[in-house]
């Protein structure tokens, strides 16, 4: 998978973005379109949401296009912004009370067909488990595990991000780490899945 | 873990440029459709706020007004209205913290401006139109002093200067002339 960080676009077709053809600015949605979908979905986990989180990220790239300068690869700023609108989001108190919401009915045993509807559908069976093993951990620590095991943010990196210390990054990480541990090793009667 | 996290497969984007643009149109039409409509609530709130406070006003106003028995038939000004506010202290023209322009020559303190500077500071409880005015008076006369530092130090023509000094003068004549009024209706009182 292509880290959002990694994805550049030529110097040419970003100066013709910035002035404002729009042949270029497709061509940039081509580039960091796929990416930056792909990362807004793995921290926020709804599809729906992340749709929604997705096209305000781009369409704040494109507002602020003429004033990128090009010190870094365009996908690290698209990151910034990308990451920015979603722990805005986990912050909101109108998320914080939804969540509040599905915690409460995550004793039902139809909760498992939540987790399996958060999933996108994968090939292989074991994908369709990570998928459902970062759908169960809470919103935060499947940011911060993501920020830091795949997008390669530093403990100090994500406490910057989202306003703590890095205490609380590590022990967010170790916490999910166990989470994760618990989904992948062996179990005798638990199931891992259940019937939709 | 980390293995096991990167190798899953990456997303397809949920939709074109054409979509994304279609939906970017969308939302700028909403937001302005609700900024439009904040901004209609808004004043009307704003003017429904005005429409209470000039009609408290005017009954603490009416309850405020002493018959003319009480007063012995003689008219009374009344009570346009009381506020109470935080009234930070002001310098005046002429009062001795006053900033005066270091560059240009020492300008004699007119006896208008000593007069000014010799009024005590105001109360908390101010009248509204009064207290506006002189505020404004105030803050005007301290534009103009602005004014004439900046021309000297840059050398501004004379007659410029001239024209804005007479300006100040006229200004302080009023302010003397609105706070003479004030310690008249607040000895009338």
């Amino acid at each position: 998978m292509t880290r959002l960080v990694d994805i550049d676009v030529a110097a040419e077709v970003l100066a013709r973005a910035q002035a404002g053809d729009a042949r270029a600015q497709a061509e940039i949605y081509a580039a960091v379109a796929p990416a930056t979908f792909t990362l807004i979905r793995r921290i926020v986990g709804e599809r729906a949401l992340a749709e929604d989180l997705f096209q305000e990220a781009l369409m704040s790239l494109y507002q602020g296009l003429a004033h990128f300068r090009r010190e870094a690869p365009l996908g690290a700023w698209v990151r910034q912004i990308a990451v920015s609108k979603c722990l805005m989001f986990l912050r909101s108190p109108w998320n914080r009370a939804r969540l509040r919401l599905e915690l409460a009915d995550a004793a039902d045993p139809s909760s498992a067909a939540l987790l399996a509807s958060l999933a996108t559908p994968a090939p292989r069976a074991e994908c369709l488990d990570i998928e459902r093993a970062l759908a169960s951990l809470s919103p935060t620590a499947r940011a911060v595990i993501w920020l830091f095991e795949v997008e390669g943010y530093s403990h100090e990196e994500i406490a910057c991000a989202f306003g703590k210390t890095v205490s609380f990054s590590k022990s967010q990480v170790a916490r999910a780490h166990k989470k994760l541990r618990e989904w992948f090793e062996p179990r005798g009667a638990k199931e891992t899945c259940s019937t939709i | 873990m980390a293995r096991r996290l990167r190798a899953l497969p990456p997303e397809t984007q949920p939709y074109g440029w054409a979509e994304f643009q279609r939906r970017g149109l969308e939302r700028a039409r909403i937001r302005c459709g609700a900024r439009r409509m904040t901004g209609l609530r808004r004043a009307v709130e704003l003017a429904a706020g005005l429409v209470l406070a000039v009609a408290a006003v005017a009954l603490w106003g009416r309850l405020g007004v002493p018959t003319d028995a009480e007063v012995g038939g003689e008219a009374v000004l009344p009570r346009v209205g009381l506020v109470a506010a935080e009234r930070p202290g002001r310098m005046r023209p002429g009062s001795p913290g006053y900033p005066r322009d270091p560059a240009g020559p020492e300008v004699q303190v007119s006896p208008v401006e000593r007069w000014l500077a010799s009024q005590p500071d105001d109360p908390p409880l101010v009248r509204v139109g009064a207290g506006a005015a002189v505020e404004g008076l105030e803050d005007r006369i301290a534009q103009l002093d602005d004014e004439i530092s900046a021309g000297r130090a840059l050398r501004a023509r004379p007659a410029r200067l001239f024209a804005i000094q007479q300006e100040r003068a006229q200004l302080v004549s009023s302010l003397a002339q609105v706070r003479y009024a004030e310690d008249l209706a607040a000895a009338a009182r």
